[in-house]
């Protein structure tokens, strides 16, 4: 392999559609692997496909060493949020309605396989619209405290967003975001929250909820592919590739399925996406028929799929970080627009993207 | 409100279950890690052993310093159940140990 | 290859190119890529007794390049940036303070990612195969006594960070330079005049800094794992009488948890790793005013056993 990483452009793929890949790599090429999978936060996952394969005994010790660290930092977080949900939990005991985990938390508390080795940020939960507020009452007097931020990000959440800032408790670092719907209540998605809540299911962990397998599996699209920027979001591309994997095994016909619920949802967009792209890129079995399915009820015009099928693998692959491209940080930009707009009425928008690029540049011109 | 202390000094407490406590015991102190929460706290030798006792199976307040009383005989069992009163609701706080659920 | 191998003009080209410089130190492998000739100069006098490789033979931990900023401050008041694969920890620095920030944003690299280890805030000094561990506390002369000791007979394993490797408890070597500090550097020089000090760094964050050069036996024998005995918190006093005063264990243990950078993040294994040693090593307060009579209490201490 040369060292230009552009003429292997595929290499993080090539990866993670077949591990074995690795037997063959150079020490550059290791070098290389260990520090775009660190920087895009799959670090631990490279470690897990690897003994899922049996040939992670057989890697350079460095790599181990590598894989290692970043297992521990995995495991750290974990602990970290499963005691926060022990604490919520706890402190909310006797509230008489229904608390659904959601992402990362619900992945730990249902046990999927590559939770086990998926790095874990906040805890997100879902409950009632009319709850939040008691909710949040609740937890403020058993020392949760309101994350601070300036008045314009406080107005942004209650006002705009009709969400509450996170919370984070006094003696811990992790914070909770509190939710009542999926994707937030200004967007253009508006999938009902009552149908999401008729579906939950109950778990063994701490008297939380989960969203069922599609309405988790849909979840996590949308997030990526209507709530975010898509910039270096391969891990949230796993997470989807791995759900559906994961739940194909345990259901029948679970695809066909997923693409009747996101009918049910009004999320057809977002789940041929999700389709197309965990096929494209990561190989996850999609069939054409279920591909040819989902296109034909999104609704995505044949010029969408073209610019998206040029933006996104652009913005979600993780850059050589010797060699970053303009075109990707121009994809990036594009696709960061199209979040916020798919995300907050137009006469919102202009105002808070130049607040927030005001923002930072007074930032950065501090910093210099 | 005679009653309600009756009730609070006669209900049961536990740790909780699936909790592992590393212990490293020496002398006069200890050094408990709870996995559940990642957390490190030193005991004195009465923290350590009330601790140990509630571990061993859900116990009282009035059980509890009875039978701290009898490895210990230090304090007047008033001042002792006043303390212990005390650490049980510390260790509520950090999670150690809940309300046992007959 | 040692470093020392190389001239600077050899060095400084292989370290503009796109490969850089591969620098092997204790356990870390590092790729340094700069283009500033006094920071490849200064490396090459502190870090000579290093080995270096080329890139094909050599899997990397840390990819660390330093580069002027890409505005004004190239040429105007000229800073220089440390950044790892893209992340810059740290806001740039003057030019002329290169060599420390390389030293900070390289500790930055160790304490965040090498979680492998249990990583203690100390220095670690070796005498009749067992080492002394002295945990670090703000004016503690933890730095300054660890540097003479390391010119008294004692191996010198590290200043910075003791590294546990938590399968077996042993302490692995990374004998970096030690950075002086302020009326340290003196002391130091006065100590033991033929030492290598690099170039006076003023103004820092931390006063005045001089890098001292670790002994070139210390990094011959980095590879050889050292076994925890004592762990002792020092504590510069003037005028003070030497003494040594032992610890109450549970004490010492959780000073020591929270004296590590990432003893939470090591969960059950950190505190299976912090109760071994304390169980294997004898703990002590040890308060001294001059560096002979604190080097001469340790020496009856390492000769005891």
């Amino acid at each position: 392999m040369s060292d230009n990483f552009h003429s292997e452009k595929n290499f993080i793929f090539n990866f993670l559609q077949n591990p074995e890949i690795s037997n063959s790599y150079t020490k550059q090429q290791w070098s290389l692997l260990l520090r775009i999978a660190r920087n895009a936060n799959i670090l631990a996952h490279i470690g897990w496909l690897l003994k899922l394969k049996n040939i992670f005994d057989d890697a350079p010790s460095k790599v181990k060493d590598n894989i290692n660290a970043a297992q521990t930092i995995v495991e750290y977080r974990k602990q970290t949020a499963l005691w926060e949900l022990d604490r919520l939990h706890h402190a909310l005991n006797g509230i008489g309605t229904d608390i659904i985990a959601l992402k990362g938390g619900a992945y730990l508390i249902a046990q999927l396989p590559f939770s086990e080795a998926r790095m874990f940020a906040d805890i997100d939960i879902l409950v009632k619209k009319e709850k939040i507020e008691m909710i949040e009452d609740m937890l403020l007097k058993q020392s949760w405290k309101s994350m601070k931020m300036d008045d314009y990000d406080q107005k942004y959440y209650r006002e705009w967003s009709h969400e509450i800032p996170p919370l984070r408790h006094i003696a811990r670092t992790i914070e909770v975001d509190i939710h009542h719907t999926i994707i937030p209540p200004t967007s253009r998605l508006n999938p009902d929250p009552q149908k999401l809540l008729a579906e939950t299911v109950a778990s063994n962990e701490n008297g939380f909820k989960t969203l069922s397998s599609y309405d988790m599996t849909l979840h996590s699209a949308t997030h990526l592919f209507y709530d975010s920027d898509l910039d270096n979001k391969l891990k949230d591309l796993i997470d989807l590739d791995q759900l559906i994997t994961h739940f194909c095994k345990k259901e029948n016909d679970f695809v066909n399925k997923l693409i009747v619920r996101a009918g049910e949802l009004d999320l057809q967009r977002p789940l041929f996406y999700t389709l197309y792209f965990t096929q494209k890129l990561l190989g996850t079995k999609i069939t054409a028929n279920e591909l040819k399915n989902s296109k034909k009820i999104s609704g995505v015009s044949f010029p969408t799929v073209i610019l998206m099928d040029i933006l996104v693998p652009l913005a979600i692959l993780p850059e050589h970080p010797d060699f970053p491209r303009l075109t990707v940080r121009f994809a990036r930009w594009l696709l960061y627009i199209r979040s916020h707009y798919l995300r907050m009425p137009l006469k919102l928008l202009i105002p808070h993207l130049l607040y927030k690029s005001k923002t930072r540049w007074e930032a950065s011109k501090s910093a210099a | 409100m005679h009653e309600v202390k009756k009730q609070i000094q006669s209900r049961k407490w536990s740790v909780p279950q699936n909790t592992t406590l590393l212990i490293k015991q020496r002398q006069d102190s200890a050094i408990v890690f709870h996995s559940k929460s990642g957390e490190t706290h030193q005991l004195n030798d009465i923290g350590i052993a009330a601790l140990l006792i509630i571990q061993q199976h859900p116990v009282s307040l009035n059980d509890l310093a009875d039978q701290i009383n009898k490895l210990y005989e230090v304090e007047t069992p008033s001042e002792l159940t006043v303390r212990l009163q005390r650490l049980v609701k510390d260790f509520e706080i950090l999670g150690l140990i809940e309300p046992f659920k007959e | 290859m040692k470093l020392s191998h190389y001239s600077v003009p050899e060095l400084l080209k292989k370290a503009s190119s796109n490969n850089g410089i591969i620098l092997l130190v204790g356990p870390f492998s590092v790729r340094l890529r700069t283009r500033n000739h006094q920071l490849v100069s200064n490396l090459r006098d502190l870090y000579q007794d290093f080995s270096t490789c080329s890139v094909k033979n050599q899997i990397v931990d840390f990819h660390i390049d330093m580069f002027s900023p890409s505005n004004h401050r190239r040429w105007i008041k000229p800073q220089i940036n440390f950044s790892i694969d893209g992340l810059f920890p740290f806001s740039p620095f003057s030019v002329s303070h290169a060599t420390p920030l390389f030293e900070w944003g390289f500790n930055w690299c160790i304490a965040r990612n090498a979680q492998n280890f249990l990583l203690l805030h100390a220095a670690v000094l070796e005498k009749n195969n067992k080492s002394l561990i002295l945990p670090a506390l703000p004016g503690s002369g933890k730095s300054t006594l660890a540097a003479a000791l390391s010119h008294s007979g004692w191996r010198f394993l590290s200043d910075e960070f003791c590294i546990i490797h938590p399968s077996d408890g042993k302490i692995i070597p990374i004998p970096r330079p030690t950075p002086l500090k302020n009326e340290s550097i003196q002391i130091i020089r006065d100590f033991s005049p033929d030492t290598f000090i690099g170039p006076l760094f003023h103004n820092t964050r931390k006063g005045t800094i001089g890098h001292l050069r670790s002994p070139t036996s210390a990094i011959e024998q980095q590879h050889k794992p050292g076994t925890p005995r004592w762990i002792i918190f020092p504590r510069y006093q003037s005028s003070s009488k030497t003494t040594l005063m032992p610890l109450d264990k549970s004490f010492s243990q959780m000073k020591l948890a929270s004296n590590a950078f990432n003893y939470e993040i090591q969960s059950e294994v950190g505190f299976k790793t912090v109760t071994r040693m304390v169980d294997n090593c004898d703990c002590y307060n040890l308060t001294f005013s001059t560096l002979n009579s604190a080097i001469s209490i340790l020496d009856t201490l390492a000769d005891n056993v």
